[in-house]
């Protein structure tokens, strides 16, 4: 099949049986490939109430038709499972070579199923596919781990590693990949850790099948032709995300003290520019990018590398945290990739209990003796060992702030910073209608990437909610993750703002298949209503309520900053919602319609 | 006329390799490429990047001739004519001449086609004059 | 010599769908984005002559100023 590697793997952990199938047509015709495989997946095999951790659920990695391919940004893997964080839908999206090595293994899907009686990690060379022992690796860090695999296999093999996080069933455990990609949110390296799984080691020589080589070609150079000459391609490859940490901090969108303002006074050590100038060694990119967002760093002051901070995590390890030192930053950063957690979930989480100290409902007997004030850096440090370890306060934060909120009480429900269970990624929504709206229907819990609209707010009206505002978010919603769909990444689209009628011709001359990017974000609609029905069928009590912000953002205006005294209100979050579930399609209570299950031809899926 | 690379503008993207197993075999194989990438991590952090430097030692050890030059000076394999021997290969400077049997039944080499230069997105890749002294 | 104003990507929607506009010297980024209907709170990074600058910076004869919006982070 032009396009694909052919084959999906199934690892049958409890048994060790290794079973390959070829990929149905009729699937890659419907779902493309990576998010659009894991939700197929989801929805057909993992029944009804599974238990995230436990043998039922499966963890399925998909590469997709731009995977591997001359075409920017072709370097993305999708990680779909049932969320240990939140008990509804984890799609998690990882950079690197690793999607690559997928293809030119002929694999288009790897799943992961039922649980190792001992650790393993899953070998992978062509068509030789092992499960092989890894209780030496076990305990080990990620770093460590990878180098040792790239030390004893050579560095044609991409590795996928989960660190104590995972083995320790961290409810935001991520997995690691060279060095410095993840796939982060939601707890899928928990999964892969309750599975016994520490790595996944894969190499393939494989050429990828397509339709049409010389068009390929062409359309292909094209596409970096475009991406070379876009006005922006400079400030983008210098900075990559942290070219916007100043200006989150001069609209009140930079999350300060558990999103307690949109302003930090630290910000400008925190910024694109002077990080770039203090400890950038390197642009590290993913494969086949010609704009690297990675950056690499040195932090002299603690003798260490790590590719990174991007913006997350200078928002949420950094301003969040009342901690202004660019090298201090990073090095949280490199604790949480080495340790596999991930960096949002950690810092909104340490951000929650740094306010709990402050407002007395914790005490130095709660926090292990730790003076957790704002801007203690070693505090930082020491928690985040602790919460892949679970030990001490690490075990209360390691279940995320939605359960350790409710288990401490006390009030401190009300600035626990998440949507559906999941934290809040690095947007401060204290007036901002759009961004907040998308992270109230983001259907990971508070993610971002979905729809990522600030810039608009500020442009037509931050406070403003109208059906055009709404529309916007739903257009990005079905639109940005098709990029997970077909196996790459969208920030080319969106830092360089390069045309994406670019991508149609090479799209078809690799696959033979013509689709616009109407028909793609028909597909994206499907995609976001089939999300939509997994989070209510593994979930009694879901809708409105679900939707609902974290109450700061209703309730709590900033006292300082450039929204000082801004704050949105129930009412118009609930208007929001009113005219979002309309324009869907869905219920009041925000449960797709029959009507609309039918239309966007779903219910055979459904069924 | 000679590739270049400056490795510091290297991000390890691979796109080259890409463009060049579609130039050389038609294929979409990036271990079918002429060019080497070494990823050095996580210490010190960088990558270093071996073109072909259009030496023609290679071309001096062929016994089968199957190194040719083309029009603007260029060495290339001449699939047809190369029988696997493997003399070329530790003859080569930069380690970028290549023979894997289980991928193709012929060596290869770069033949200066220039695609990779077209994708490299930071410009680390450049084609220029051959300088007498070598890089 | 009159002064460049390069705009990037969406912003071109604000001058006919052209990336470059000349501009008077003498106004400040932020007037001369104001004129153009463009909200200055949208453009987060200004680069004048490859250097940064920021919103306030007057404008000079001959100048190159770069202003990006921001259309999505991550």
């Amino acid at each position: 099949m032009n396009g694909y590697g052919g084959k999906i793997l199934r690892v049958n952990l409890s048994t060790g049986t290794l079973t390959k199938e070829s990929t149905p047509a009729d699937l890659a015709r419907d779902f493309i490939g990576g998010r659009g495989f894991g939700i197929y997946f989801l929805l057909k095999e993992v029944p009804k109430g599974a238990d995230p951790l436990g043998p039922e659920n499966k963890l399925f990695i998909s590469s997709g038709p731009i995977s591997g391919m001359l075409i920017p940004g072709g370097g993305k893997c999708d990680w779909t499972t049932k969320a240990p964080l939140t008990g509804g839908y984890a799609s998690a999206s990882m950079g690197g070579h690793f999607t690559a090595e997928m293809k030119y293994a002929g694999l288009d899907s790897i799943i992961l199923e039922g649980i190792s009686p001992k650790p393993v990690y899953l070998f992978i060379d062509n068509d030789k596919v092992e499960l092989r022992d890894a209780s030496d690796l076990w305990g080990k860090n990620t770093f460590a781990v990878e180098k040792q695999f790239k030390q004893k296999l050579g560095e044609e093999y991409q590795i996928a590693v989960i660190g104590p996080g995972g083995e320790n069933l961290v409810s935001y455990a991520c997995i690691n990949h060279d060095y410095g990609r993840q796939a982060g949110r939601g707890g899928v390296g928990a999964v892969m850790g309750s599975k016994k799984v520490k790595a996944i080691v894969i190499h393939g020589t494989k050429s990828v099948p397509v339709a049409d080589v010389e068009t390929y070609r062409k359309a292909g150079q094209a596409l970096y032709k475009a991406c070379k000459e876009a006005e922006a391609w400079k400030q983008w490859t210098s900075y990559g995300t942290t070219q916007v940490v100043s200006w989150c901090d001069e609209v009140g969108a930079l999350p300060t003290r558990n999103f307690s303002a949109g302003t930090f006074e630290g910000a400008k050590t925190l910024s694109g520019p002077y990080m770039r100038e203090h400890i950038v060694i390197t642009d590290k990119g993913c494969f086949a990018c010609p704009s690297p967002c990675g950056k690499y760093s040195r932090m002299k002051k603690y003798n260490s590398n790590v590719e990174g901070p991007e913006y997350e995590t200078i928002g949420l390890c950094g301003s969040n945290l009342g901690i202004a030192d660019i090298e201090s930053v990073a090095q949280a950063n490199l604790l949480c990739d080495d340790l596999g957690i991930d960096t949002i979930s950690a810092g909104n989480a340490i951000g929650w209990a740094m306010e709990c100290y402050q407002k007395g409902i914790f005490t130095k007997k709660d926090t292990d003796g730790l003076d957790l004030k704002f801007g203690n850096v070693d505090a930082v440090f020491t928690l985040i060992k602790k919460i892949a370890r679970r030990e001490g306060l690490g075990a209360l934060l390691s279940e995320g702030v939605k359960r350790a909120s409710k288990k401490v009480g006390k009030g401190s429900e009300k600035f626990a910073i998440h949507v559906k269970g999941m934290e809040q990624s690095g947007y401060a929504t204290h007036n901002a209608t759009a961004m907040l709206l998308a992270y109230m229907t983001c259907d990971v819990g508070a993610h971002h990437n979905r729809a990522w609209a600030i810039t608009y707010d500020i442009q037509v009206g931050r406070e403003l909610v109208t059906p055009e505002k709404v529309k916007r978010v739903i257009w990005l919603q079905n639109f940005r993750p098709m990029f997970d769909v077909i196996g790459g990444c969208r920030l080319q689209w969106v830092e360089l703002d390069i045309d994406r009628d670019l991508y149609v011709p090479a799209m078809e001359a690799i696959t033979g298949i013509h689709r616009t990017w109407e028909d793609l974000e028909k597909v994206g609609e499907r995609i976001w209503n089939l999300t939509r029905l997994y989070w209510a069928r593994e979930n009694e009590d879901f809708g409105r309520t679900w939707d609902l912000p974290a109450p700061r953002f209703y309730e709590d205006p900033p006292k300082t900053g450039a929204t000082k005294g801004q704050i949105t209100s129930l009412e118009t979050v609930n208007k929001l919602l009113d005219i979002y579930y309309e324009q869907r399609g869905w219920s009041l209570d925000g449960l797709p319609t029959a009507a609309t299950i039918e239309s966007l031809g779903l219910k055979a899926v459904v069924a | 006329m000679r590739l270049y690379v400056d490795s510091t503008k290297c991000s390890g993207c691979n796109a080259c390799r890409v463009a060049c197993s579609l130039n050389l075999f038609s294929e979409n194989n990036p271990k079918k490429s002429a060019l080497v990438i070494e990823p050095h991590f996580p210490s010190p952090g960088v990558y270093t990047v071996k073109v072909c430097t259009q030496c023609g030692d290679c071309a001096a050890v062929c016994p089968t001739e199957a190194i040719k030059q083309d029009e603007q000076g260029a060495y290339y394999v001449d699939f047809a004519e190369c029988n696997l021997c493997e003399a070329c290969v530790p003859e080569c400077p930069e380690g970028v001449m290549f023979v894997r049997a289980e991928l193709a039944n012929t060596a290869w080499k770069c033949d200066l086609c220039g695609d990779c230069v077209t994708v490299c997105g930071t410009s680390a890749l450049w084609i220029a004059e051959k300088e007498p002294v070598a890089v | 010599m009159p002064a460049t104003l390069r705009l990037s990507g969406p912003l071109r929607d604000f001058n006919g769908g052209q990336t470059e506009v000349k501009v008077q010297a003498g106004l400040t980024v932020r007037e001369v984005l104001t004129n153009l209907g463009i909200v200055p709170e949208t453009i987060a990074v200004v680069v004048v002559n490859d250097e940064q600058g920021n919103k306030d910076y007057v404008i000079q004869e001959g100048d190159v100023v770069r202003v990006l919006a921001i259309i999505g982070g991550g």
